[in-house]
């Protein structure tokens, strides 16, 4: 089995005592897509930040690649490179009186100056399923969130990334443009071998995109394993009650979507 | 006195030789910087900033000689703006309107003036056109007379720089309240209290003042803290016996040690300003 | 209605004020080097401002203080909004002991008056205008600094810098990314820093500071205290209250239009 990302017993505490993570473990293997669930407030968000490195763990390590990544400031540009993470609005990640091109350019300059070899913006906008040489000229502030999610996706691939780390990328989107989020990253996934990190709330998204399932519960991982294992046969009391609010809230549309999504 | 060779040379090219023999002796910059400092500490323990070029007297004993007169326009100053600041602060805001955003940009440009020009202007109108005051000093020189006039004498020459440092001081006093108690109108409990139709000085005093006080004060001291250079100006202007009329002999007869000396001093002002706040502040509202 | 003639009128005596700094040689009556006129001349057609006692004309020196405060004033407004800038973004950038140190250098600029450091300084160096701007913007940008760090707190946690701290962006990177949230405290802090650094150029002046030779309107102040008959006569009608009106004008139209950009 081959690791990409291993967490080994992280713990986050704020202001000394509110424990936000609490010995997580979890492993990421590459070439998969996992999917990271919980109740908000429970540290799905927080367990990102650490892995990214824009936050600091209390204490347990985070491996990339077999290697221990430190806080941001001790990471090689390399390791940024490849791990790469999309945030939550699609309206504040980006600065809207930029175009596209000079959004996309910035990766580029500086992987062009540390010298690792990146993708052509044209090449990651296809991906992002936003062809044409039209889209590079235009103002984010013209654009549709959807669009805005997409263009944030290829300014990850510019620097060929291995792994992505989307924190709710889509809860801010219609049901469509998440949809479309969704085929992208399963398109990315067969046809490039990315892997990524999913946290969401979707179901559509967990039963149509994702092969792996972690369930965080007050900061600790309460179950893991295979998708279809995790939401058919729930083994943990806390992952049956979400499974059940879930459905509560979403069973109607959800397989109204199923019927809506089937023929591609 | 901590000085270094260098600073020593630039001294050598202005200062008379004799003069600048002595202080070499003094201060010894052909030492190591570390034992030069340590020096420096323990004169400093002692109370002794090293002695001027120009009165030729240790620098602390001139600094003591000076600072009463500075201490007495600062606190009356200090306690005038105060006295009448947070109140037009308070009045401005609880009735709202322009009126208050009126004061507010006027006191706005006077507070940009150089305080120096401003305490020329007055004194050229008050001293050399209307006569009503007298245009230097800090009492009638080799008057004699008993303590009683000697007093009337002393408040006549400390009227006009006063009232310029007050003109210079209230500015923010009034803006910082201003701003703390439209804030503080808008807050829940006074809408609530209005709401039950208590009287409007009730409201004022008891639900805005009370609530708004230690905010204004917590800021306030930062305030007194500029108002120092104010009264350092204004000094000059009206030759006032105190540490700014020594700070512009220091200055122009390039008086190295009573520089370092009035820097000090002004520095240890600023500490015991913040102190006397903190304890203020702490009386006041003991949450803070 | 009246605050946008007031910003008008602003503009306006500031662009002026620059124009006759800029141009002073083409409409400067004489030289105002030239003291070959017969001292203390009242005001006539031929000395609109008369002279002064070593037989100057005012109105040339006057003219010629144009340009000198002004430069100063710009170019150490400048320095000074530059330090500011940047030390406060350093403070965003590196966080723990940086930032700790730069906010005591400010509080302690709080406690003793930039003013009195200021003097202190610009009497240890040789005398001269490139001193005298040094000094200036050396120690006035404490209030910058303070300003803009708050500025860049709360700019630096936006997700779209964020996304720069995560490719490893230097803080040069990170500052020209703020740039667009910066800009309108910055060009305020500019405009106040330019009415302070006149402020204190005449008040070195006023002090018996700076270049003896550069003719400023401090320095005018000064010459004109220091004439013994200024007060007995008109002559202060002319020698002093002009250059007074000179600083006080440029300075409270440059606050008129420091208000109007901290509103907007």
């Amino acid at each position: 089995m081959n690791i990409l990302l291993e967490a080994v017993g992280l713990n986050k505490k704020f202001n000394g005592n509110t424990t936000v993570l609490n010995n997580v473990c979890l492993k990421i293997r590459r070439g998969g897509i996992a999917a990271l669930i919980g109740e908000s407030g429970g540290g799905k968000t927080t367990l990102c930040r650490v892995f990214t490195g824009l936050e600091k763990a209390s204490s347990g390590k985070v491996l990339f690649k077999g290697k221990e990544l430190g806080t941001l400031r001790g990471r090689s540009f390399d390791d940024c490179a490849s791990l790469q993470y999309i945030f939550q609005d699609p309206y504040a990640a980006l600065e809207e009186e930029s175009t596209v091109s000079s959004v996309l350019q910035e990766p580029v300059n500086m992987c062009s100056r540390r010298g690792r070899d990146y993708m052509p913006p044209q090449e990651a906008l296809t991906w992002a399923g936003l062809a044409g040489a039209a889209f590079l000229g235009r103002k984010i502030k013209t654009l549709s969130g959807g669009q805005r999610q997409r263009v944030s996706l290829a300014r990850s691939l510019i620097t060929r990334p291995d792994l992505i780390i989307a924190d709710e990328c889509t809860a801010m989107l219609d049901a469509q443009a998440a949809a479309e989020i969704g085929r992208i990253f399963k398109k990315l996934n067969q046809k490039l071998g990315l892997s990524f990190l999913i946290v969401t709330h979707d179901a559509q998204f967990l039963y149509q995109v994702v092969d792996y399932i972690y369930v965080l519960h007050e900061g600790a991982i309460v179950e893991a394993g295979p998708k279809d294992r995790v939401l058919n046969i729930p083994s943990a009391g806390y992952t049956r009650e979400y499974m059940e609010s879930m459905w509560e809230i979403e069973g109607g549309g959800l397989i109204e979507q199923d019927h809506l999504c089937q023929p591609q | 006195m901590f000085v270094s060779a260098s600073d020593l040379h630039v001294l050598n090219t202005v200062l008379p030789e004799e003069t600048f023999n002595s202080f070499k002796e003094y201060y010894a910059p052909e030492k190591p910087v570390a034992e030069q400092l340590a020096i420096y500490i323990k004169n400093l323990v002692r109370f002794d900033l090293g002695s001027s070029f120009y009165y030729k007297m240790p620098v602390a004993e001139i600094i003591a000689g000076r600072i009463g007169w500075t201490l007495l326009l600062s606190f009356v100053s200090i306690s005038i703006s105060a006295l009448l600041g947070i109140p037009m602060g308070l009045n401005a805001a609880r009735r709202g309107g322009r009126g208050g955003k009126y004061l507010l940009s006027c006191f706005m440009a006077l507070q940009s003036l150089p305080v120096f020009v401003l305490a020329i202007v007055f004194q050229l109108l008050f001293c050399f056109k209307f006569h009503i005051f007298p245009s230097g000093g800090a009492y009638t020189l080799g008057m004699n007379a008993n303590i009683i006039d000697l007093s009337v004498d002393v408040v006549k020459h400390s009227v006009l720089p006063v009232i310029i440092l007050v003109l210079v001081e209230l500015p923010p006093i009034f803006s910082l309240t201003y701003n703390v108690c439209a804030r503080t109108k808008e807050e829940p409990y006074v809408e609530m209290a209005r709401y039950f139709n208590l009287s409007d000085r009730l409201i004022k005093f008891k639900y805005v003042l009370k609530n708004s006080l230690p905010e204004i004060l917590s800021k306030m001291n930062i305030q007194f803290l500029y108002a120092i250079s104010g009264i350092l100006f204004v000094e000059v202007v009206f030759s006032y016996p105190g540490i700014g009329t020594l700070l512009k002999v220091a200055a122009s007869s390039r008086d190295y040690p009573l520089l370092q000396g009035i820097l000090l001093i002004t520095g240890f002002y600023g500490v015991v300003i913040n102190l006397i706040f903190e304890l203020i502040i702490k009386k006041v509202n003991p949450r803070f | 209605m009246s605050k946008k003639i007031a910003n008008k009128a602003a503009w306006a005596i500031v662009i002026t004020m620059l124009s006759v700094g800029a141009f002073y040689p083409f409409i400067s009556p004489y030289n105002a080097a030239d003291f070959s006129f017969r001292p203390l001349m009242d005001p006539s057609t031929a000395h609109l401002l008369g002279t002064d006692e070593m037989g100057h004309d005012l109105l040339s020196m006057l003219l010629a203080g144009f340009r000198i405060t002004l430069t100063i004033a710009l170019a150490a407004a400048l320095i000074s909004t530059f330090i500011g800038t940047v030390l406060a973004v350093a403070c965003a950038y590196y966080k723990n002991w940086v930032d700790t140190v730069i906010v005591k250098l400010t509080e302690l600029f709080i406690i003793v008056p930039e003013i009195v450091v200021l003097l202190f300084f610009a009497v240890l160096a040789k005398p001269g205008v490139y001193n005298t701007i040094l000094a200036i913007a050396l120690f006035s940008w404490s209030k910058v600094a303070r300003i803009i760090r708050a500025k860049s707190i709360t700019a630096i946690e936006k997700e779209k810098i964020q996304y720069t701290l995560l490719l490893k962006g230097s803080i040069w990177h990170v500052l020209i990314k703020m740039w667009r949230e910066l800009y309108p405290a910055v060009a305020t802090m500019f405009i106040f820093q330019c009415s302070k650094a006149a402020v204190y150029e005449s008040t070195l002046a006023f002090f018996g500071i700076g270049d003896p030779l550069a003719i400023t309107w401090g320095r005018m102040i000064r010459t004109a205290l220091n004439y013994e008959g200024i007060f007995t006569g008109g002559a202060y009608l002319w020698y002093l209250l002009p250059p007074i009106a000179c600083v006080c004008i440029f300075v409270v139209a440059l606050s008129v239009l420091a208000y109007d950009f901290e509103r907007e």
